[in-house]
């Protein structure tokens, strides 16, 4: 690996730190240094347990890739995110990417506002990604998995109405984070991913004042991007 | 029990330290963990320590902004030092003190020192141990 790469690899996560983003971390509750075997037993997991529910796939696997001791990562830009993820082979993985709603940012500035589908089907893929390392038996008994929404001062939640159109529901958040957090045995994980997923997206929309919609129709919406499969 | 006035120097103070931390402004279930893991901190500090909730952090500056009165009303004393209790030995002894500076109300959470070093209960200390170890494994990410 070149001083130039590593450089890259570097500023590019700086880029998207400095920028509102999703962050992401989920690891097992116990902390074990060697829990994976080799690099490729951990490039294989990503690859096999990513979600591909749409024209983007959770977590992306990006051309330009890195490994060091005890980790691989990959980090790009892809459907007009930018994003950077590190897998430990303790099991633990650091994924910081762009916010989808920012791709058409005009002149610089980031649009207002945070698409609530967006959010849902971005934790729920979250979820049910770490469902599927749990299967994969990455965390041992339990796990923790924790998401944030950064540099968010400013931002409303969008509805639809009837699509395609938008509307606002609520008004700036004036905090500059949200964060949803849940940790628990991997046998709730693997089996309730949709349903926890549903409670942390929930947990979001409560930070912009509570759910734009009724609980039925973010359950139906969550079913039916989950069919997509 | 501090006095209203050195409550209000601290908000004016802006500055965290070992013996000072500030909390924005939110329900006791939120923030519950983090101000457990900063009273156990505080408890083994020569003369204990102070949180006060409702300053907020803004680009690294420190924003009074106070306490909304529905966050205030979730906390209870006898809840917060139980919670605090549930994780360390000896005890440690915390105040609640309500104050208010020009129209904001904060809400200080006074931490005693204990006679005695405070240790982790040995699950939590275990716990507390692997979360450091991701952490420091994920430093700088």
């Amino acid at each position: 690996m070149s001083v130039a790469h590593v450089s890259s690899e570097i500023s590019f996560l700086e880029a998207i730190k400095a920028r509102p983003h999703w962050h992401v971390v989920l690891h097992p509750q116990v902390f074990e240094e060697r829990r994976l075997g080799s690099r490729d037993e951990m490039w294989s997991c990503i690859k096999n347990c990513r979600v591909s529910l749409r024209e983007r796939d959770y977590p992306h696997v990006y051309e330009d890739c890195d490994k060091g001791a005890d980790w691989v990562a990959s980090w790009g830009e892809s459907a007009g995110q930018s994003g950077y993820w590190r897998f430990f082979q303790s099991g633990q993985l650091v994924h910081r990417i762009s916010f989808f709603e920012d791709r058409l940012r005009l002149q610089g500035s980031p649009p207002p506002f945070l698409d609530f589908l967006e959010v849902l089907f971005t934790v729920t893929e979250i979820f049910e990604f770490s469902a599927r390392l749990a299967n994969r038996a990455v965390f041992g008994p339990s796990a923790s998995v924790t998401v944030e929404l950064l540099r968010i001062v400013g931002r409303k939640l969008l509805t639809e109405a009837h699509p395609p159109v938008c509307y606002e529901t609520r008004g700036a958040l004036i905090t500059p984070t949200l964060e949803c957090c849940w940790a628990g045995q991997i046998t709730e994980l693997a089996g309730r991913s949709a349903e926890l997923a549903l409670e942390q997206a929930k947990s979001f929309f409560g930070g912009f004042g509570g759910s734009p919609v009724s609980d039925r129709m973010l359950t139906e919406r969550q079913r039916r991007f989950l069919e997509r499969t | 029990m501090a006095d209203a006035e050195t409550l209000r120097r601290l908000v004016r103070l802006r500055r965290e330290d070992r013996f000072l931390e500030y909390k924005e402004s939110g329900a006791w279930n939120d923030l519950k963990d983090k101000i457990a893991k900063t009273a156990l901190g505080m408890a083994n500090i020569r003369d204990g320590g102070t949180i006060v909730l409702g300053v907020s952090e803004r680009s690294g500056q420190f924003e009074p902004e106070g306490v909304s009165t529905e966050h205030l009303a979730t906390y209870h004393s006898d809840e917060v030092q139980d919670y605090i209790h549930r994780f360390a030995d000896p005890y440690v002894r915390t105040e609640l003190q309500p104050f208010e500076d020009g129209n904001r109300s904060f809400l200080a959470i006074v931490v005693h020192r204990t006679a005695s070093r405070v240790g982790l209960l040995p699950e939590v200390a275990a716990e507390t141990s692997d979360a450091a170890s991701f952490e420091k494994q994920r430093e700088g990410l």
